[in-house]
C-alpha cells in the first residue's frame, strides 16, 4: 500500500458529558492509505457517526491519539483541521440564496485571502471540482432549489474544493432514490482515482459499498474491523453484524441477498 | 466570483443617486418647505441668499437627516448579523436583549426617578447615559447566561426571555408613576431623530464607523455560517471569537443608536428581508453594503413621511417604522409559508 495519510491509535471514541464520559467503542487502531475508498459499515446505534466525528475533530478523542500525515491532532489548529479534513454532512442547509457556484466556492476559504477573494486559481479549483461531481451545468442555480441528489453532488463538491487529503461522508445517499445512490458511489469511486484523496464514508448499503470500497471498516458491539472483503474474517464479521432470517451473506457474488 | 459581484455595480449606483435625491427631499420637507435650490446653496455654496433657509438646514434639517442615515445604516447592519449569525430570519437588532435593557434604564430614570431621588439631574444628557447603561447591564447578563451554551437559538430565547422580564419591570415601574412621568416615558419610547446636536451625531457616527471597519474581519465567517456551524467549524472558523465580534459590533450599533433616538422598531428585522428581495444573493460582501444603503434610505423615507403626513404635527418615527416594517414582516411570512406547502 501507499502512503498512510491517517493513523489512529487505541482511539476510544463516545460522548463527553460535564461530569462522565460514555465509550461507544475503544481500542480501535487503523490506517488509512492514500486514495483509497473506505466505506464504514455498521447497524444504527453502533458508533459510525461517532467515530467520523471523532476523527472531523468535531467530537473529543477520549483515549489515544490520532496522527495526520504524521501530525498529532493535538498540535493542528483549526485552520490545518481545515486544509485537511473536509466533510460532507447530512445535516440539511439554513434557508440562503447562495448559488452553486458560491457555496462550493466557499470550500476554497481556508486558502483565501481575509476578505474570502477568489483568485483565478481558486475558481479553476472549483470548476474542477464541478466537472468531476457533474454539476457544471448548474452553476447558477440556487442551492436551496435543488434536488436531494443534486444538493448532494455539489456538497460533494464543495468538499472536493477543499482540496484537503481527506474527505469524510456521512451516510452521503440517505434520503436518494437507488440511481443517484449509484451515481454517488460511481462519483466518489472516480474522485479517489482521479485525485488520489483518501475518502471514508459511512453508509447503511451494505451491497455498494462491498461493490465499490476498497476496504470495509466494520464496527459493532464495540468492537471493530478493517480490511478487505476478500478476507475470511472480513466475511464473517459482515455475517455476524448483519444475517438475520431476512437477509445472508453471499460470499460467492459477494453481496447481501434478502 | 469578481464576474457575479459586478452585476450589482448597478444596482448600487441607482441607490446612491436615489439616497442623495432623498437627502433633498428629507432636508426639504417639513412644517416649512423649503425649495432645493436654496438647500443646494446652503449646503455647497458660500453664498447665502436666505439666513433663515441656512439656520434651519444647518441646525434642524440636516442633523435629522444624518441621524436618520445613521440609524438605517446601524440597524440595517446589526438585523443583518443577527439573521445570519442565529439563522433565523426572524432575528432583529434587539433580541440580544438590548431594546429591552435600554427600556429599562430609561424607565428606571424617568419613572422610578423620584423614588430614587434622581430627579433633578434629568436633562438631555441623562437618557442616553440611563439607556446605554440599561442595555449594556441586559445584554452582559444575556451573554454570561448564554456562555456555555452552545445552541444558538437557546440564546435566542434567552435574549427573548430577557425581553419579557424586562417589560414586566417597566409595567409594575409605570402602574405606580405619575402621569407625566408615565408620558414623557412613552415619548421616549416613540423615538425621536430630530433631538440630536453636531456632536452627538459625530460621536454616532464615529461608533458607527469602527463597527463597520471591524466588520470586515467576519465577513468570512459570515459567508461559512450560510452552511450551518458544522461546515463552518470545517472550514477552520472559529464559532466562539465570531459570536464574539458579531455580539460585540450588534450592541455597539444598536446601543448607541438607542441611546439617542430611541428603541426604532421593526427597521432592524425588515431592511435585510428587503435588501435581500433587491439583490438576491447570501454574499455578504455584498449584502452587509447593501443593506447599509437600503437602511439609510428607507429611515430617510420614514422620517419625510412622518413630517408631512400631519401638517406641521408630527407622528412618532415608531409609529411610521412598525407601520411600514408590520406588513413587510406578514408578508414574509405569508410567502415563506407558501413556499414549504
Amino acid at each position: 500500500m501507499s502512503n498512510t495519510v491517517l493513523n489512529l491509535e487505541n482511539i476510544a471514541i463516545g460522548y463527553q458529558s460535564s461530569k462522565k464520559e460514555h465509550i461507544i467503542c475503544r481500542n480501535i487502531y487503523f490506517n488509512l492509505y492514500q486514495g483509497e475508498l473506505v466505506c464504514l459499515l455498521g447497524r444504527n446505534g453502533s458508533g459510525k457517526s461517532t467515530l467520523l466525528k471523532t476523527i472531523a475533530n468535531m467530537l473529543p478523542t477520549l483515549q489515544g491519539s490520532i496522527t495526520i500525515n504524521q501530525i498529532d491532532y493535538s498540535n493542528l489548529s483549526a485552520l490545518d483541521f481545515a486544509k485537511n479534513i473536509s466533510i460532507v454532512l447530512t445535516e440539511s442547509l439554513p434557508e440562503n440564496s447562495l448559488t452553486v457556484f458560491e457555496t462550493i466556492a466557499l470550500g476554497r476559504q481556508p486558502y483565501t485571502n481575509w476578505l474570502g477573494k477568489i483568485t483565478e486559481e481558486d475558481e479553476q479549483i472549483v470548476l474542477n471540482a464541478m466537472e468531476l461531481t457533474d454539476t457544471v451545468s448548474l452553476k447558477n442555480n440556487f442551492v436551496n432549489q435543488l434536488s436531494d441528489g443534486q444538493l448532494q453532488r455539489v456538497m460533494i463538491a464543495r468538499a472536493l474544493a477543499q482540496d484537503t487529503p481527506i474527505i469524510l461522508l456521512d451516510e452521503p445517499t440517505s434520503h436518494l432514490d437507488i440511481h443517484h445512490k449509484i451515481n454517488i458511489f460511481k462519483i466518489l469511486r472516480k474522485i479517489s482515482k482521479e485525485t488520489q484523496k483518501t475518502i471514508l464514508i459511512s453508509t447503511h448499503e451494505i451491497n455498494l459499498a462491498l461493490k465499490n470500497s476498497d476496504r470495509l471498516l466494520l464496527i459493532d458491539n464495540h468492537t471493530f474491523s478493517i480490511g478487505n472483503v476478500q478476507e475470511s474474517k472480513i466475511q464473517d464479521k459482515l455475517t455476524s453484524i448483519f444475517n438475520s432470517d431476512d437477509i445472508k451473506y453471499d460470499a460467492k457474488s459477494n453481496q447481501f441477498i434478502f | 466570483m469578481h464576474s457575479i459581484q459586478k452585476k450589482y455595480y448597478s444596482s448600487f449606483i441607482a441607490l446612491t443617486l436615489l439616497l442623495f435625491a432623498l437627502i433633498f427631499i428629507n432636508i426639504s420637507s417639513g412644517s416649512l418647505t423649503i425649495p432645493f435650490k436654496e438647500i443646494w446653496n446652503a449646503l455647497f455654496s458660500t453664498t447665502t441668499t436666505n439666513e433663515n433657509y441656512q439656520y434651519i438646514i444647518t441646525n434642524y434639517r440636516l442633523p435629522k437627516s444624518f441621524t436618520s442615515i445613521l440609524t438605517g445604516i446601524g440597524l440595517g447592519i446589526s438585523g443583518l448579523l443577527m439573521q445570519t449569525y442565529f439563522r433565523n430570519p426572524l432575528a432583529g437588532p434587539f433580541v440580544l436583549g438590548i431594546s429591552s435593557g435600554a427600556s429599562l434604564g430609561v424607565a428606571l430614570l424617568i419613572m422610578g426617578g423620584s423614588f430614587l431621588g434622581i430627579l433633578p439631574y434629568i436633562n438631555g444628557l441623562s437618557i442616553p447615559i440611563a439607556s446605554s447603561l440599561g442595555a449594556f447591564l441586559v445584554l452582559s447578563i444575556v451573554m454570561i447566561t448564554a456562555r456555555n451554551i452552545r445552541n444558538t437559538m437557546s440564546i435566542l430565547i434567552i435574549g427573548l426571555m430577557f425581553g419579557s422580564f424586562t417589560s414586566a419591570i417597566i409595567s409594575i415601574l409605570s402602574y405606580f408613576s405619575s402621569a407625566s412621568e408615565l408620558q414623557q416615558y412613552i415619548f421616549w419610547s416613540f423615538g425621536s431623530l430630530s433631538n440630536l446636536q453636531w456632536n452627538q451625531i459625530y460621536l454616532l457616527g464615529f461608533v458607527i464607523t469602527i463597527s463597520c471597519i471591524s466588520l470586515f474581519t467576519i465577513i468570512k465567517p459570515l459567508d461559512a455560517l450560510l452552511l450551518g456551524e458544522n461546515y463552518a467549524k470545517s472550514l477552520g472558523i472559529s464559532l466562539k471569537k465570531t459570536q464574539t465580534v458579531v455580539f460585540i459590533i450588534t450592541s455597539l450599533l444598536t446601543g448607541s443608536i438607542t441611546a439617542f433616538v430611541g428603541p426604532i422598531a421593526f427597521i432592524g428585522l425588515a431592511i435585510p428581508h428587503i435588501t435581500k428581495l433587491v439583490f438576491k444573493t447570501s454574499n455578504h460582501k455584498t449584502l452587509l453594503p447593501a443593506v447599509a444603503i437600503i437602511g439609510a434610505i428607507v429611515m430617510l423615507v420614514c422620517d419625510t413621511l412622518s413630517h408631512i403626513s400631519l401638517g406641521n404635527k408630527n407622528l412618532p418615527i415608531n409609529a411610521i417604522t412598525s407601520l411600514f416594517g408590520a406588513p413587510v414582516v406578514i408578508w414574509l411570512l405569508v410567502s415563506r409559508s407558501k413556499k414549504t406547502t
